[in-house]
């Protein structure tokens, strides 16, 4: 018994090298997995507060840059309403549906922290449990889809940008209406790969990448990007690149997508998987 | 410890995480070539700390790091690595004797060119522990090489920099 106590104290540095690489794998491999573990990430009261301190001051840098950006949303948008009332005029058998359009609310946030240089991204965000964010919300840039919130705390929130290797969005393309999924490669901050669209498709450059709205996080129709480079390459599915819509090195303003519809399609779900 | 000793390390750690958080957080030359300067809290941590508590201050300062990369563990793992392995990568680089005098592993107590090979030999075995977990596909494993030796390059050069600048300092004030 005390040979085998000598024995351990002489090797203490080595088990507890051991002991300590073992809880680091342990955080490894289970972080991604439970909510439990939530406390541990950007969106706890230390690290998000030193993000939105450093971005209170680092905002005024490229204020220009971002009203900017704005102002065109608001052009888009301003051209969509016009678009809309003249093909009310026109169409007087149409109804406006109020089913139809309350089915998502839009929550304005502003980006605290976002990483680009990972494999596995995330954003965090100045608004928290307390302003109504809930997990699995996504979020939308004024250019196009930017990610989906993963965990809350009071006054913050952090998710998956779309720029994480392990995450995938199902996106839709505009010409041939062929559903795939958007990953990306862990690359270029600007390219993603559009996956499992079939060879039978017709596909070419340029063709507008849009969310499907197949998942209830995202409204369909959601801009995602734009065919970049399209190859078959002999297999059964083409290999996409995709030029993302939201320019993730310039990301100040966002918007949450609360889906109203979310909890009444996850139950209908939950039933088919039991 | 001398005293001196003991507040010029916690100099480093304060400078280092000030640099780390807020000025190389997301740094990266031609977006491959990182700045991990907060291994520098591993490499410069006096001698006389045994390594049970280099291993814990290397972990705290992983674990630190993980919550504002929102990688976790990954970066403690690594550190936690180079904290152990450090007495050994001294020796590579040493000949007999000349670690006996030294109060800590700097460019005042070894040169510029021994502390540069020691800094680069373990910020490589640091980036390449973070970033062979955190590809975790071998599909990308030409860029993830790439990306270990220019980040082993770059943030070496700054550890040496950095250390050379406080080397001056000291030997001035003498």
């Amino acid at each position: 018994m005390l040979s085998l106590l000598r024995f351990l104290f002489e090797k203490r540095n080595f088990l507890f090298f051991v002991l300590l690489e073992v809880l680091c794998g342990w955080m490894i491999f289970t972080f991604n997995k439970y909510q439990g573990a939530f406390y541990f990430n950007s969106s706890n009261a230390i690290a998000a507060n030193v993000f939105s301190f450093n971005r209170g001051i680092t905002s005024y840098f490229d204020l220009q840059e971002q009203n900017d950006k704005l102002a065109f949303e608001n052009i888009a948008l301003r051209r969509a309403l016009e678009l809309e009332k003249a093909i009310r005029k026109i169409d007087t058998l149409s109804v406006s549906d109020s089913i139809r359009r309350d089915a998502f609310e839009f929550i304005p946030a502003r980006v605290v922290k976002n990483s680009l240089n990972g494999t596995q991204n995330f954003i965090t965000i100045n608004k928290g449990d307390l302003d109504g964010m809930s997990p699995y919300m996504g979020l939308i840039g004024p250019q196009g889809v930017v990610g989906e919130l993963k965990y809350c705390s009071d006054h913050y929130a952090t998710g998956f940008s779309l720029l994480h290797v392990k995450n995938g969005l199902s996106a839709k393309l505009s010409g041939s209406g062929a559903v795939g999924t958007l990953q990306w490669d862990g690359v270029d901050s600007r390219y993603a790969k559009l996956n499992y669209i079939g060879r039978h498709y017709f596909i070419q450059p340029g063709d507008s990448v849009n969310t499907s709205g197949f998942n209830a996080v995202f409204p369909a129709g959601i801009p995602i990007g734009v065919v970049e480079k399209v190859s078959d390459d002999n297999q059964s599915f083409y290999n996409i690149t995709v030029r993302l819509a939201t320019d993730f090195s310039s990301l100040d303003h966002v918007y949450v997508i609360k889906s109203k519809r979310k909890p009444e399609i996850d139950s209908l779900e939950i039933k088919l998987k039991k | 410890m001398s005293p001196t000793l003991l507040i010029r390390y916690i100099l480093h750690v304060l400078i280092l995480l000030f640099l780390q958080v807020f000025l190389f957080r997301d740094l990266a030359l031609f977006g491959f070539a990182f700045f991990f300067v907060h291994i520098g809290i591993v490499l410069l941590m006096p001698i006389e700390i045994t390594l049970i508590l280099a291993m814990v201050i290397a972990f705290c300062s992983g674990f630190l790091m993980d919550m504002f990369y929102d990688t976790m563990g990954l970066n403690a793992a690594a550190a936690v690595l180079i904290a152990y392995l450090r007495p050994r990568l001294v020796q590579l680089f040493s000949v007999q004797g000349e670690l006996n005098n030294m109060q800590e592993y700097s460019v005042g107590s070894g040169g510029v060119l021994w502390f540069f090979q020691f800094a680069f030999v373990s910020s490589l075995i640091f980036s390449a522990v973070v970033f062979v977990l955190e590809a975790s596909t071998f599909s990308i494993l030409f860029y993830a090489a790439l990306k270990i030796i220019a980040t082993a390059l770059v943030t070496a050069s700054f550890l040496t920099l950095y250390s050379y600048l406080w080397a001056s300092r000291t030997s001035k004030r003498r």
